[in-house]
């Protein structure tokens, strides 16, 4: 914990994209408080300007942008973790057992795998989410959830694949340790910083594709989110009257907190990795990032070789 | 039925490229081109099948295919004799003879004649899916008299089925026999009797349509080709809109006088007159039990509909485009010559936004929260709770539905939106697996179409108009005999009755009449419809036959 | 060549579960196209038309297995029926129009992003720390979380409606017939510029990254700072010894972010009404077009296959190692 601390006043960027992702998280949970009424009353003339009554000015509909936008963050931020947690649970599951007990288990899950990876996302979700109709955020972050996971299973399966050769999971299973007691005492922990980007950078994803879908008006037309704020807005041309306003305060919200999101998951590497610190600076978290990608890649090349080699070359 | 914001809502804010002026349209620039945005589309295919409502183009019907009359509406259904020049009926009204006008050609040259339209009839008949109109159900046959007379037959006395017969397209028999699948024909170098016929240019992007040179009206036209630039959304006509580059549109515009009126005060003009009638439906065959009792019981529905505030509907869902509709029969301002004072007088408080009166009809009708969850049950304590349908992605309905539930809300009506896909909505309307709804009617010659499809029992099932599933034996009685008739006074007095009953009934909850969208631009052209000139519907939409009288009464300025 | 028989044999299989999947997609949906036409047009489509149309656009029922052989039959011969919306269109044709439009964009924004975003990553690790770095990466981060919708909405707004510089809509000026002149070239250069803009800024911050991430971590390796040592000169070593190698992770990243790129490309010809397979897969799903759904979705699942195996091939021809296999 000390350290942590210590992190966070040496790294102004993570100290900085906490800052953002907490006041996000307050602005989710304190919404019955710091709002006055529900978010789909009309309480104004359609378009009125930011002003002291509407902070953020109104919507066509007469709507207040500030009390859509508080609301609409609870719901973003309760899709992304949602997702996100889906996403990791089910990543995670996988990768660590496909790449414990290996064999033909392995095969069967990495196959499922590669396959999910090279099935465009974007496409597919936009047809599931048609397909589904009236999808609402739930819903939405279900199926986010269930077609997402690919990518970090496939990188805690090659994370565990090096740690299954380590001596001190040899030592282990000498000692006659149960599986289950490995996976979790021995190998899970040693994952965290992978779990950690997996979740963070899921979260990202989530947020970024439950707005585009709802933009796209496949989502539920009465959900108060920044997606379906930014659909209403294009729906009334907001742009073209000269509502800037309605366009703007979702399009800020939504990449503010993902700059957070981002800063914050280059934190966690950090923090998990001591090596990565000896430079300061941003880069820290994307290298993390690309290597990973860069291993999944590479394991995808040269897991159907071998799966040691792979160990031989990136662990 | 136009929904304020057409439905595949996403979309550019503003767009289109064009940069060069219109009139360098590819075409010599002396000629008056046109410049229409009828459709939505992101892109052109060439398919001027007249029979394939699904696909094609927007200048067929009409442009193409000049109809043998049109009948007017907004003239208390006037007939505009085109092709024929005279209908007939026989003294019980059933069958009609059409004489055709002398000297109509082709635009091949070939002359027009009887054998043409019996062959078009036919061909319906043999290929149902072309018949879209289902004609075959108002006509029992077709009988050439001569080269320039047709009689047609009717199953029952029927002075209403040439307003049906005349929205059938009249294609060359000697094109058309030849062709093998009807159906999927696509038609691309077309023969008419329209106004527009050449096809002078065509891409994905825009094509141009030119005139017929063996036109049989041609001194009346004006316009010598009209020209379609694609367009895919709302905001892309209005961005070409706002150049100045369309002549003659219809599209929703979101605050209309501040985008386009005030880019050019001068010219850029628009009239949105009343069109499809919009109202609730609370399903009488509901199949939750206690949704059904209430929605059965009239005065819940009348309750219902003074919970409507119908004001903000128009003014706020729908920018004050549509024309609020207070009829307790629903029948609208577009039909207010026919309309029955007596009924306003009797019902018209119903149909009124009165949420105080609609609380006390309520509690007098003994709906009262018995099981303390704080919304409205049924007098024997039976749970009322319904969600309203309305197809996503129509913004305006969905808005509208929303100030619906607001006002039943505040009344203690446990009520909700629900936005499933306009497919689902539309066969649970036709099936009646929902609770309430809301739906447009069709707005027809005479407001006979509207009441027919949605209460004579013979129209159950049939289309998503019979939704609310009320059927009355008098009704029935009534609409059969409206048409049985070709005596004006004697239809006056039947549509009277008609609205009685409806409006005693409520069985749909009417709120405003749905806009005609239609803008225009004077700077190129004059003589277009308005409130000041409202000769007939203006809009230039495929579906909409008096689009021809309106390209006709056009004229480049000079 | 055994390795990349056997990458080939799973991209088989993997193009094979995709087709299935692709063919239950739509037949677990509500509604047929037929319908949807008639129920936003609220013309009320008799019963018996409803049936004869349906008929002739091949929405008939049948025993599931035959509908799925005909399916399989028709993925392998690349027939894949005609649109509904744009009958006559074939699918063929109206994939075949759209795809040369995507693939321009989705081609000119990733070799711009992949040339600048290593070229920008090689120099700021080179000189990590200095002023381009402490700019450009923190910025590439803050890039890549920004959604492309936000991205392309905005630049249409300031760019294309505000300022008014640049055309932002379809991809080229519809006067001008598809011609090889100047100014259709023009025309088609300009009308790209905002889509090809708003993509390369969702893809360089990766590239740049990867490259500086995968080279500051180089740097410190043996043979670099042998090669220092030998008095080699500054730009001999970053590219000659360093860069090299730390492309070999951004090849890999190329196939991988193909899927995000045709996701992000998708978005972006919505919003600039750009003729490409995003649009038409748009337009499709709105309308319920079934046959070219279904040819969108396999048509972008070859596209990534073939990246992916692209990536594969590239991976053995950069390393060594894998080629003795």
């Amino acid at each position: 914990m000390a350290n942590f601390f210590k992190l966070l006043r040496r790294n102004k960027k993570v100290s900085f994209g906490l800052f953002i992702v907490t006041t996000y998280l307050l602005i989710a949970l304190s919404a019955p408080f710091i709002t006055s009424h529900d978010p789909n009353d009309r309480v104004a003339r359609p378009h009125q300007e930011p002003s002291v009554e509407n902070v953020f000015g109104t919507t066509r509909m007469g709507r207040d942008v500030y009390h859509l936008f508080v609301h609409g963050t609870a719901t973003s931020l309760a899709v992304g973790f949602g997702a996100g947690l889906i996403i990791v649970v089910i990543g995670t599951a996988l990768g660590v057992s496909a790449g414990y007990f290996g064999g033909k288990y392995d095969e069967f899950v990495s196959l499922i795998t590669n396959i999910a990876l090279v099935i465009p996302q974007l496409p597919l979700l936009l047809v599931l989410a048609a397909f589904i109709g009236e999808a609402s955020p739930l819903t939405i972050a279900i199926i986010i959830g269930l077609t997402s996971w690919a990518w970090g299973a496939r990188v805690t399966r090659s994370q565990t694949l090096t740690l299954r050769n380590k001596e001190f999971i040899h030592a282990s299973e000498l000692a006659c340790e149960p599986p289950w007691r490995i996976i979790f005492v021995e190998i899970l922990p040693n994952l965290s910083s992978i779990i950690g980007l997996n979740f963070l950078g899921s979260i990202i994803y989530t947020i970024i594709t439950e707005a585009t879908l709802e933009f796209l008006g496949l989502g539920d037309p009465l959900a108060v989110s920044w997606g379906t704020m930014l659909f209403n807005a294009q729906n009334a041309s907001a742009m073209t009257v000269g509502a800037w306003w309605e366009v703007l305060v979702p399009c800020l919200a939504i990449a503010i907190l993902g700059m957070g999101l981002a800063l914050l998951n280059f934190g966690i590497d950090e923090i998990a990795n001591p090596r990565l610190r000896t430079f300061s600076g941003i880069k820290r978290f994307n290298k993390r990032i690309k290597q990973l990608r860069a291993k999944q890649a590479a394991s995808s090349v040269v897991q159907s070789s071998s799966n040691s080699k792979e160990v031989a070359y990136h662990g | 039925m136009k929904n304020l914001i057409v439905r595949s809502t996403l979309a550019a804010i503003l767009s289109s490229s064009v940069i060069l002026p219109v009139t360098a349209a590819g075409a010599d620039s002396d000629k008056a081109i046109l410049n229409i945005a009828p459709v939505q589309r992101t892109s052109w295919v060439r398919n001027f099948n007249p029979y394939n409502q699904t696909t094609f183009l927007p200048t067929t019907n009409e442009y193409i295919y000049e109809p043998l009359a049109i009948y007017n509406p907004m003239q208390g259904g006037k007939v505009h004799y085109r092709l024929a020049e005279n209908i007939e009926f026989n003294s019980d009204a059933t069958a009609a003879v059409f004489t055709l006008r002398k000297g109509v050609k082709w635009s091949d040259g070939e002359e027009f004649n009887a054998d043409d339209v019996k062959f078009s009839f036919d061909l319906v008949k043999a290929n149902p899916a072309l018949d879209t109109r289902a004609i075959w159900q108002r006509i029992s046959g077709v009988e050439v008299l001569n080269s320039h007379q047709v009689k047609f037959t009717f199953p029952v006395p029927d002075s209403g089925a040439p307003i049906e017969i005349v929205r059938v397209p009249v294609v060359a028999e000697h094109i058309w026999r030849d062709v093998k699948d009807p159906v999927t024909f696509t038609n691309e170098n077309p023969v008419g009797t329209g106004p527009l016929t050449e096809i002078e240019r065509f891409t994905t992007r825009v094509y141009v349509q030119c005139r017929n040179p063996h036109y049989w009206d041609d001194s009346t036209l004006k316009v010598d080709c009209v020209r379609l630039p694609q367009l895919a959304n709302n905001d892309q006509v209005l961005a070409a809109a706002q150049k100045g580059e369309l002549d003659w549109f219809g599209s929703f515009l979101p605050d209309i006088d501040k985008t386009y009126v005030a880019k050019d005060a001068q010219n850029f003009k628009y009239w949105f007159p009343a069109d499809s009638m919009v109202a609730f439906n609370l399903n009488l065959a509901s199949t939750k039990p206690g949704n059904r009792k209430a929605f059965n019981d009239v005065h819940f529905r009348r309750a219902v509909s003074m919970a409507m505030d119908r004001n903000s509907m128009v003014n706020i869902a729908g920018y004050g485009y549509p024309t609020l509709n207070e009829y307790p029969s629903g029948l609208g301002a577009g039909y207010h010559s026919w309309n029955n004072d007596e009924v306003d007088k009797k019902f018209g408080q119903y149909s009124r936004y009165d949420i105080k009166a609609a609380k006390a009809l309520l509690q007098q009708a003994g709906y009262q929260d018995k099981d303390g969850d704080g919304y409205v049950d049924n007098p024997d304590g039976s749970a009322i709770a319904f969600s309203i349908l309305v197809p996503n992605g129509w913004t305006d309905w969905v808005n509208t539905v929303q100030i619906a539930v607001d006002g039943l809300q505040e009344m203690g009506i446990n009520a909700k939106v629900s936005t499933p896909e306009a497919t689902a909505w539309t066969s649970a309307l036709i099936d009646g697996s929902y609770d309430a709804a809301i739906n447009a009617y069709f707005a027809g010659v005479t407001p006979h179409l509207m009441y027919n499809t949605a209460f004579h029992s013979s129209q159950l099932d049939k289309t998503r108009m019979s939704s609310t599933r009320f059927t009355d034996p008098e009704l029935d009685k009534l609409l059969d005999q409206f048409y049985s008739t070709t005596n004006k006074a004697k239809q006056q007095q039947t549509m009277g009755q008609i609205q009685m009953i409806v409006a005693e009934n409520m069985p749909f909850i009417p709120v405003f009449n749905n806009p005609s969208w239609y803008q225009y631009n004077t700077q190129r052209f004059e003589g277009f419809f308005n409130a000041d000139n409202p000769i007939a519907k203006p809009q230039p939409h495929p579906g909409n036959p008096e689009r021809l009288l309106h390209l006709l009464s056009l004229k480049p300025k000079s | 060549m055994d390795f990349v028989l056997r990458r080939l044999g799973f991209y088989l299989i993997a193009f094979f579960f995709a087709a299935t999947f692709n063919f239950f997609l739509p037949r677990l949906m509500p509604g047929d196209p037929i319908t949807v036409m008639f129920s936003s047009q609220g013309n009320p489509l008799p019963v018996e038309s409803l049936a004869a149309l349906k008929a002739t656009f091949g929405f008939v029922d049948g025993p599931l297995y035959q509908q799925y052989f005909a399916y399989l039959k028709s993925v392998v011969t690349w027939d894949l029926g005609s649109s509904v919306k744009y009958f006559p269109q074939t699918v063929n044709e109206a994939l075949g129009r759209s795809m040369i439009w995507t693939l321009f964009l989705v081609g000119t924004s990733t070799l711009i992003s992949f040339f600048i975003g290593s070229i920008s990553g090689i120099v700021a690790a080179w000189y990590r720390g200095g002023w381009l770095d402490t700019i450009l990466s923190p910025l590439s981060l803050v890039l890549q979380s920004i959604p492309a919708v936000v991205l392309a909405l905005l630049f249409m707004f300031v760019f294309g409606v505000a300022l008014n510089w640049l055309p932002f809509s379809y991809a080229y000026n519809i006067e001008l017939d598809p011609a090889f002149s100047l100014e259709y070239i023009k025309s088609v250069l300009t009308h790209a510029i905002l889509p090809i803009v708003s993509l390369v800024i969702v893809q360089i911050g990766g590239y740049l990254l990867t490259i500086r991430n995968n080279l500051i971590n180089l740097l410190g390796e043996d043979y670099i700072v042998m090669g220092r040592a030998k008095g080699l000169s500054e730009s001999r070593v970053m590219f000659n010894y360093g860069a090299r190698n730390a492309l070999l992770p951004s090849i890999t990243a190329f196939a991988m972010t193909v899927g995000v790129v045709l996701g992000g490309s998708l978005i972006t010809e919505v919003v600039f009404n750009y003729p490409g397979l995003g649009n038409t897969l748009f337009e499709a799903i709105v309308s319920r077009d079934y046959p070219v759904i279904q040819g969108q979705l396999l048509i972008m699942t070859l596209a990534m296959l073939s990246a992916n195996f692209v990536a594969d091939i590239a991976y053995v021809y950069l390393d060594p190692r894998l080629r003795r296999d």
